[in-house]
Parts: structure tokens; sequence; C-alpha cells
């Protein structure tokens, strides 16, 4: 389901036009991301969260080569399912 | 900063940026994690632009231990949710970090975390593996059998043998680069012939002495064309026990000659005092005659010798304390023999003399005359070279710096050593013994040595 797609259905939930739709989406994803930015956590009861996450830098070698490289440190987001979200996965996936 | 945002909280957000009521950004936003939730059940994949994408992944069955009780356990297959932020997500966040990048490793310093001792040790043998059956196909390549010799033999070893079969592979390349830039500029090429033969080894012990190797010869090369700007004093302390045995034994020539034509002139050598006092007219006599003798002798080997360096040393017989009371006619048999021995110098150092050196034996002609009289004059005629142990007094010759040819090289002429580049230098203002502009035109100096060799300080000489 891609963005167009999502935001219609989005609208159609919420009786909006797909236009404003659009706009409050952007919003919302600005504000998560100023938040994330900021470094906090943000928890969507029932979805899950988004975190920040800090990553070590690490050697790596490549197989092929053998050449060692040096990843460096990185913040990256990380979204957790929330296990009622899971939960719900998991059932639906029996069902099938 | 590491707050816990709740929906409301994004809500707010929402209607500090949009037109919308409180209870309907709430509502706006719990919708659309429903959407995507909802969606994500039945699709798969969901695509929400700017956040990031969400897909639900299959996992297959695994077998797993039951951490508490260490019972193994099976893991049934299920799916799980996955989040890949967006790019422009990614980067923002990402911001602090954002001017590092992923650099090749060269050494083998690395501390590993635990973390990545793991990884290395699985990639090990499979990269091994694929080099074992290429080790007896290629003997021909030193650096790269090394490598696989050592990778091998070290592989049940802990991890940071991958990092040190690396640095010899590196170094010796690095290694032979430095030996050639280095071989091109310089003369002592023989130093460095023996190195790349030196240079393949079958352990890793050698490597790092090989690195220590390759710095020092480079650095012991470099002092050594430096030569004397850092360690004028200490070549030169070399030198002057043979240079002042020179100059004792020509001293001393010189003494007996001057010690005869001058009866009663007070000298060292006592012995032939003795005689003299002993014999009278005709042993005087007799010793002119030996004397006589004994200069063409004398100067016959110092025809043998660097003529440069005799030339300078007849200089440098003026300012000696024995001398000090020499009259004036000594100094036109100086002249004549230090003039004929500048033109001799002309003939024979024709290989690279420019045409203006043919002259300076007509100015030098003049100067020896000048310089025993009077070397503290010329000492302020002259920059003077600051803890040597020779005076600039004069000029001796003109030389011109051609393609090839080192201050070195010039010294070594003119003066039959090496040592006395930093006077070259002073003279003619040379800052960089290795930066002078081709065709440059070297004055080279005259020098006398300071008498600090000898007990009694230099003294100024009258008339």
């Amino acid at each position: 389901m891609n963005n167009k797609e999502y935001i219609a259905e989005l609208a159609r939930r919420m009786s909006f036009t797909v236009k404003d739709t659009q706009r409050l989406m952007g919003s919302l994803v600005e504000e998560m991301t100023t938040q994330l930015d900021d470094g906090n956590s943000i928890a969507v009861q029932g979805f899950g969260t988004f975190d920040v996450k800090k990553k070590l830098e690490r050697v790596v070698k490549n197989p092929t080569t053998g050449q060692r490289m040096l990843v460096p440190p990185k913040l990256v987001v990380n979204f957790k399912p929330a296990t009622s979200f899971k939960d719900r996965i998991q059932t639906t996936e029996e069902i099938r | 900063m590491d707050k816990k945002i709740l929906i409301s909280e994004l809500a707010d957000g929402l209607c500090r940026r949009a037109i919308i009521t409180h209870r309907d950004a709430e509502a706006f936003v719990t919708t659309a994690f429903d959407v995507i939730s909802a969606n994500l059940l039945t699709e798969k994949m969901v695509k929400v632009k700017g956040l990031g994408t969400f897909k639900l992944v299959d996992v297959d069955a695994r077998e797993s231990i039951n951490v508490q009780t260490g019972e193994r356990i099976r893991i049934a297959s299920h799916s799980k949710v996955s989040f890949t932020p967006d790019a422009s997500l990614r980067d923002l966040i990402n911001q602090p970090f954002a001017e590092f990048e992923t650099v090749v490793l060269n050494d083998g310093v690395l501390e590993d975390e635990t973390g990545t001792s793991a990884p290395e040790d699985n990639e090990q043998p499979a990269p091994i593996d694929a080099q074992l059956p290429t080790e007896p196909t290629s003997p021909a390549l030193p650096a790269e059998n090394d490598k696989q010799t050592v990778s091998s033999t070290k592989r049940p070893l802990a991890v940071s043998s991958p990092q040190s079969t690396e640095p010899p592979a590196v170094v010796l390349e690095e290694g032979v680069d430095t030996d050639e830039t280095d071989n091109n500029g310089q003369e002592y090429e023989d130093d460095f012939e023996d190195m790349p033969t030196v240079e393949p080894p079958t352990d890793i012990a050698p490597a790092p002495s090989e690195e220590n190797n390759n710095p020092e010869p480079a650095t012991t090369e470099m002092t050594k064309d430096v030569t004397s700007d850092p360690q004028p004093e200490q070549t030169k302390a070399q030198e002057t026990p043979s240079e002042s045995k020179l100059i004792n034994i020509f001293s001393e020539e010189y003494m007996r000659q001057r010690h005869h034509r001058h009866r009663g002139h007070h000298s060292s050598h006592e012995h032939h005092h003795s005689h003299k006092q002993k014999r009278g007219w005709c042993c005087a006599v007799l010793s002119c005659i030996i004397g006589l003798l004994l200069l063409t002798v004398g100067y016959v080997l110092g025809c043998l010798y660097p003529m440069p360096l005799k030339e300078f040393i007849i200089e440098t017989n003026s300012p000696m304390p024995h001398e000090i009371n020499v009259g004036v006619e000594d100094e036109p048999e100086e002249a004549d023999s230090c003039d004929s021995l500048k033109q001799l110098k002309p003939q024979q150092g024709q290989k690279v003399v420019a045409d203006t050196t043919k002259t300076t034996p007509a100015q030098t002609n003049q100067q020896p005359k000048v310089s025993p009289q009077k070397p503290t004059d010329n000492q302020k005629k002259y920059p003077q070279l600051e803890g040597g142990k020779y005076i600039i007094c004069g000029q001796l010759a003109t030389d011109t710096m051609k393609v090839g040819r080192t201050l070195l090289k010039i010294s070594q002429k003119h003066y039959g050593s090496k040592d006395f580049v930093p006077y070259i230098c002073t003279m003619n203002g040379i800052k960089n013994p290795d930066v002078v502009p081709l065709g440059m035109e070297l004055k080279i100096p005259k020098l006398q040595p300071k008498a600090a060799k000898s007990p009694t300080p230099t003294r100024p000489k009258s008339k």
C-alpha cells in the first residue's frame, strides 16, 4: 500500500478531503520527526514505540575481498511493535 | 530529551502546526496508526511518506533454548513487523554523526569489541579456504604468500591475527615506495639496494621490525644527506684528528724551514734548535738544504692529497700561534706556493669549473698576503658560520649549480671533504642546502681554522 492509497484510506476514515489529510499527515510526520530529533520516544498505544538508538562503530570485513572497513557510529530510528499488535498479527496468521 | 511522547502530545503538536481542534487532532493521530496496522495485516506493506515503510516479514521456525530452564525450545514460524525509516528522516536523525564515513582499515591496531569478534571468526575461514589453493601457484608474490601462510597458521588463534596479516602486506608496499622515492633523490643508492631483497618475511615478527627499519634507514639517510647541517661539529670532530695530524706534519716542515732561515727564532722544535746551537754555520746550511728537500717532498705529497685540502691547510698555517712573529718575508713565499697551487687547481678541476674560476687565482693571489695579517678584518667582511671551527676569510673560487650537482659534491671538490657545506651555505646565504636554484653561482669560501685547537687564542697579526 503506497502513500497515495494510505492517504486516501485515512481521508475516508476521517471524512476529510484528501488534500487536507495529506497536509495533516505531513504535519504529523513533521511533529514526530521533531520529537525524535530531540531524542524523545514516541509511544503509540496499541501500535508500537518509535525511539532513537545509537549504534556503536564496528569493524566489518568484506568476505570477498577480505578488506576491513570501519563503520562509524550512527543514530537510527527504531520501531518496536506493541505486544497487542504482535498478537493481532499472530492470530490473523493462524487464521490463514 | 528521553521523554515518552504520547498521542495527546502528538495531537498538541498537530494543533500548533495546523488549524484543527485538539479533539480532531487526537482522532486523526489515532486513526492514522490504525490504518497503518490494519492495512499492514492485509497488505503486508504500508508506506508513509516522510516517515518510512512498515513491512510484515515472515520468520522461519527455529530451535532455541529457554533462557530460564535451559531446555531446548522450538520457536514457530511467525511474522514480525519491520520498520524502515525514510531517507530524509534517517539523515535528519543521524545529523550529529553525519560527518563520519566508513573508512578502509589498514592497520590491525583495533581492539575488537565482543560483538564484532564473532562475525570476524565466521568470515575468517571462508577467505582462507578460498586462498589456500592459490598458495602453491603464486610463490612469486611474497606479500600475498605471507598473508596466506600467516593467516592459515594463525587460524585457530584469536581475532587479532587477521588484523596482523594486513600490516605486512601493506607495509611492504609502502616500504618499497618510500625506498624508490628515496633512491631518486639521493646518492646513497647502495644502502637501499639491499632493502627489497631483505623484505619478504615469513613471520610477522620481522615485519614490525621492518616497519621500524624502513623509517630508520630513511632517517639515517636523510641525516647523512643533510650531513653537516645538524652535525657539523661531530663530523668535524672526527675529521679534525686526521686534519690536525696533516696540519701538524706540514706545520712541522714549515716550522723547520722558517726556523732555519731565521736564526734565533724561538720554536718548539728544540731538537733542531739544539743541533743548530752545537754545530753552527755548517749545520745551519746543511739543515737549510734538508729543509728545502723536505719542502719539495712535502709539496709532492701534498699534490697527492686532494688539492683544495692542501691549499686550504697551507692557508691555515698562517694564524698558528708558532708563527705569530713571522716577518713579512715569509708571506711572499707562502703566496708563491699558494699561487702555484691555486694555478694548478683550475687545471685539475676542469670538469665543472665555470669560466669565472680562472679569474679567481688572480684575485686570490692577493689575498694570501692580506689574510695572515688581518684575519679579523676578513672575518668581519664575510658572513661567518656560527659554531664553526673555521673562519671564512676570503673567496677561494666560484662554482655553479648544475643538474645533478649537489653542495656535497662541490664541497668535496673544493675542500676534499663534504663537511664544509655549511660554509658554502653561509657564504652564499643559502638557508636550505637541499634547495639551491639551478645555475646559481656559488662563492666557495676560503677557510682558516679558528685557533681553538691551539692553546693560545688567536691574536691579530700586526704589520
